[in-house]
């Protein structure tokens, strides 16, 4: 035992120690096969995402290009308000594009131009006189390419993106767009060995290890540009141990496989410049036209400083919010800029003491239009996904028009503003939805989805689907006029009505004002709105019938084929009820509404376009009409109060529509251009003091004050004649008796016997008075 | 005013016939069957297009059409019906542009689309319309 103890004292046993070895020789070769095999998959995924797409880039989204012609009717207001989106200057003498110069009635404008796939636009400077808010003559400056100026097009504003969930949002550009003083700047500021080290700095790190521990806190960071980049690019923003060491392995990889130059790119890519609302600016790119409005390029030394600047913390530099911090971070960046002899001293002077140059903060942001992005979207998901969208970096050119889209919300927050101090509605407040349709090509140029025009929660404009009332009227009148048995002479009962629902309950629907009106003229019940001869009319005429010309007119909502449906118990949102109108808008042709024309890629390549569709149509005849009617309405009946406002000549057609207890407010109305229509009311569904007209309709005539107008007239066909009728019986009548209107009819159509005339002025004389 | 005096004298003789012939009228039974000149109100609405009256924009909307024509002929519908479309946007009755969507929607093979365009078309068209109707005729 002892002999055996001394052994193992004196020297192990050979095995052991032989053991201890292997042992020590597996772990280092199982560390250095797991070394190994790390490095490899890192590699494989420093190549793959710095190879692949580097960014999920997400969807831009366009308003339709201002389209200048001789004719065109536009106001400076709205030109200037379009200019202003595209960040057009204000210049003494107009000479590059993107500048413009207005003078009395003249206007010069040197466009940029533009590609929408194969469809292009060339930069143009251009001559415009305006008269009467008309384009009276627009030429083309001499020394332009190709003359020829009947159209010139300004590019589309942007007015949006489609963003991933972390709203990410950068301009891409490459090396050679860059300025150059900005990568050295970069590089003199946040990593001066950039161009020497492999990936990571032991110098830099011992530097702010010095630092660090000199001043008791940390003040510097030790990291490489490359290694910023690894962090912000393949990363979290973890600070452990583990990680670091996977920057560094990460940083010398892709040292290894890549330039110092696609390095660099891809940093001035990817750097977070700032936040505007939930969206995030990364890049260069985006940060210049975020904070000055201009392209990169157009940046000035103190400008690139000041966004050099901004990468050490762009929150804690925000120059809007604290101006004395990022201009004192900005000359500092100007001074190292100096000692590294970038610039010279009279330039740093110079620099130092200029402003800030940015652009106001509200311009900064991007056009809000929530509502209408929303609709966009909507259209968007029947042919592309989530990911696609909010990913693909797709160009998506709507129908949204600048100027419309302004009117339309201007038009709702004012106006709800002052009917609820009208009616003293301080603590009950009420709510709006409106959407401008350009009629003919069905393309939707406004929607507004709540009096908080910026606010992106519900959508009224698409999702309030709510009781039209009166709204569907029209419906019934059409009906009429195309059964071949009525025309708008033709005399129909407002008397009393009573009818007997599916459960037995009696239906006794009631005029507005309480008052049986006795026989009326189909365009007089209709010009005023009587209840109870719609209600008579459309059981004569039968449920079916009226909800098939509903669904004729591009209905597509559920309509419930009972007695109520007569005075509007159909629930449709303001964009259903806009698809509606247009039919009637549109010579009775249907066509489904667009707010999308078309997508193109990342490339410049159209992937999709949404063309005018035709669907079904009702007939042309009753449709004029019906027209007719509906201008009566504007004329004499319940939408007469938008004259105290609008041109007495212009030829206007709309409904208003009131639900019971007045908890909605309708109008649906339109010229020869456009259609608006507008819903007010309550998210609770409460009562309100307002009908159609003294609430919706306010808000349209809003609109329509601001929009361009062309009066609409009646649509003649071959088949079609003006007569002369008497008022109160319908018959015919002659010009010059007293009560004769005349109304357009189909011929084959109309009244046949006449009524006696009482002559409003002699007739000899009247006939005289003409000859002469 | 060549013609404001020459018509004087001719305004004073119908002055005096009106007189004249005001004073001795009995009412007549039959209405007459002249044109209008006092109309009510709604007619006046519907008769009259909002002035002032703009300039016309038929540069701009021939134009489009032209290069609508071209790639009609050249076979690329596509950008056929968006410059047709422009025209709509111009002029929404304007019968040569729904003629192009008709032929380019035809092109596409589109049958249903290109017959209601057709009819569109010749529903609006006023003049030289025997290529619309041959066409909306083959399609029917």
């Amino acid at each position: 035992m002892s002999r055996s103890k001394s052994r193992r004292k004196n020297s192990p046993p050979v095995p052991r120690r032989r053991f201890f070895w292997r042992l020590l020789g597996a772990l280092i070769l199982f560390i250095v096969v797991l070394a190994v095999a790390w490095t490899g998959w890192l590699d494989v995924r420093v190549r793959d995402k710095f190879e692949g797409r580097k960014w999920a880039l997400p969807a831009r989204v366009y308003a339709q290009p201002l389209e200048l012609y001789q004719g065109r009717q536009v106001r400076w207001s709205d030109l200037e308000a379009e200019l202003q989106a595209l960040e057009y200057r204000n210049a003494g003498s107009v000479k590059q594009p993107g500048q413009f110069h207005r003078s009395g009635n003249t206007l010069e404008i040197y466009t940029r131009g533009f590609e929408i796939g194969p469809d292009r636009e060339a930069s143009r400077r251009v001559h415009i006189t305006w008269k009467q808010g008309f384009i009276q003559s627009l030429k083309v400056a001499q020394g332009n390419a190709g003359a020829a100026a009947d159209i010139v097009r300004l590019e589309p504003p942007l007015i949006g993106g489609i963003y991933p969930r972390r709203q990410e949002d950068r301009e891409l550009l490459r090396l050679e767009e860059i300025p150059p003083l900005l990568g050295e700047a970069l590089i003199a500021v946040e990593d001066r060995n950039f161009v020497d080290h492999f990936g990571v700095s032991p110098k830099g790190i011992l530097r702010a290890a010095w630092a660090n521990l000199s001043e008791g806190r940390v003040v510097q960071g030790g990291s490489t540009l490359t290694q910023q980049l690894v962090k912000n690019f393949y990363l979290d923003n973890e600070r452990r141990w583990s990680r670091k060491l996977t920057e560094a392995a990460m940083s010398v990889l892709l040292e290894f496989h890549y330039s110092k130059a696609e390095i660099l790119e891809t940093y001035m890519n990817e750097v977070y410049l700032g936040q505007s609302g939930p969206r995030q600016i990364h890049g260069f790119g985006l940060a210049a036209k975020h904070y000055f409005g201009v392209p990169l390029q157009k940046l000035n030394t103190e400008q690139l400083a000041l966004l050099v600047g901004l990468v050490k913390g762009a929150s804690y530099y925000n120059p809007w919010r604290h101006p004395q911090r990022a201009r004192e971070r900005r000359n500092l960046v100007l001074t190292l800029l100096h000692q590294q002899g970038l610039i010279d001293a009279k330039t740093l002077q110079r620099s130092q003491q200029a402003p800030l140059g940015l652009v106001a903060k509200s311009r900064s942001k991007l056009q809000q239009f929530p509502a209408f992005i929303d609709l966009v979207k909507r259209q968007l998901r029947r042919d592309y996904s989530d990911e696609a969208l909010s990913s693909e970096g797709l160009k998506i050119y709507t129908t949204l028009s600048l100027s419309s889209q302004r009117s339309a919300e201007k038009a709702l927050y004012r106006r709800l503003s002052h009917l609820e101090k009208r009616y003293g509605l301080k603590d009950e407040p009420l709510q709006g939805a409106v959407i401008v349709t350009a009629v003919g090509s069905a393309e939707v140029e406004a929607v507004v989805g709540d009096r908080n025009v910026k606010f992106s929660g519900f959508n009224r404009a698409l999702d309030a689907r709510r009781p039209i009332g009166s709204l569907v009227k029209p419906a019934i009148v059409l009906t009429a006029l195309e059964s071949g048995q009525f025309h708008l002479a033709s005399k129909v009962s407002d008397g009393p009505v009573a009818v007997k629902g599916p459960d037995g309950e009696i239906w006794r629907p009631r005029n507005f004002d309480r008052q049986s009106h006795g026989d009326v003229l189909l365009i007089d019940a209709l010009a005023h709105s009587y209840n109870q001869a719609s209600a008579r009319l459309g059981m004569q005429l039968g449920l079916r019938q009226v909800a098939d010309t509903l669904r004729q007119l591009g209905v597509q909502q559920p309509i419930p084929e009972l007695p109520s449906m007569l005075l509007g118990a159909v629930e449709l949102s303001p964009l259903d009820v806009s698809g509606m109108y247009h039919t009637l808008a549109n010579d009775g042709v249907a066509a489904p509404l667009r707010s999308i024309r078309t997508v193109v890629d990342s490339e410049g390549q159209i992937l999709n376009r949404y063309p005018l569709q035709l669907h079904a149509s009702v007939g042309a005849e009753a449709n004029a009409l019906l027209q007719f009617g509906l201008q009566a309405v504007m004329r004499e009946g319940s939408g007469k109060s938008a004259y105290a406002r609008l041109p007495q000549q212009l030829g206007l057609a709309g409904k208003t529509g009131t639900t019971n207890a007045q908890r909605d407010s309708w109008f649906a109305g339109f010229d020869a251009r456009q259609l608006a229509v507008v819903w007010v009311g309550r998210d609770d569904n409460r009562e309100t003091p307002l009908t159609g007209s003294s609430g919706a309709l306010r808000v349209w005539t809003d609109v329509f004050e601001a929009l361009p107008k062309q009066g609409l007239g009646i649509y003649q066909t071959e088949r079609m004649r003006l007569r002369w009728i008497d008022g109160p019986t319908g018959l015919l009548s002659g010009e010059n008796c007293e009560e004769s209107r005349l109304l357009p009819f189909i011929d084959g159509f109309e009244p046949r016997s006449r009524a006696k005339c009482q002559w409003r002025e002699n007739p000899v004389y009247h006939w005289l008075k003409k000859w002469l | 005013m060549c013609l404001q005096d020459t018509s004087f004298p001719l305004r004073a003789v119908g002055l005096l016939l009106i007189l004249t012939l005001a004073g001795c009228a009995a009412p007549v039974s039959k209405p007459p069957q002249s044109p209008a000149t006092a109309t009510p109100t709604v007619t006046r609405s519907t008769e009259s297009p909002a002035p002032p009256s703009p300039p016309p924009a038929r540069a701009a909307i021939e134009a489009v059409t032209q290069q609508a024509r071209e790639h009609l002929i050249d076979g690329q519908y596509q950008r056929a019906i968006s410059l047709a479309e422009r025209g709509l946007r111009m002029d929404r009755r304007h019968w040569e542009s729904y003629r192009i969507l008709a032929e380019s929607h035809l092109g596409l093979g589109d049958r249903q689309q290109a017959l209601k365009f057709a009819r569109q078309a010749v529903r609006f068209c006023r003049s030289d319309c025997h290529g619309a109707r041959e066409l909306l005729q083959s399609l029917q």
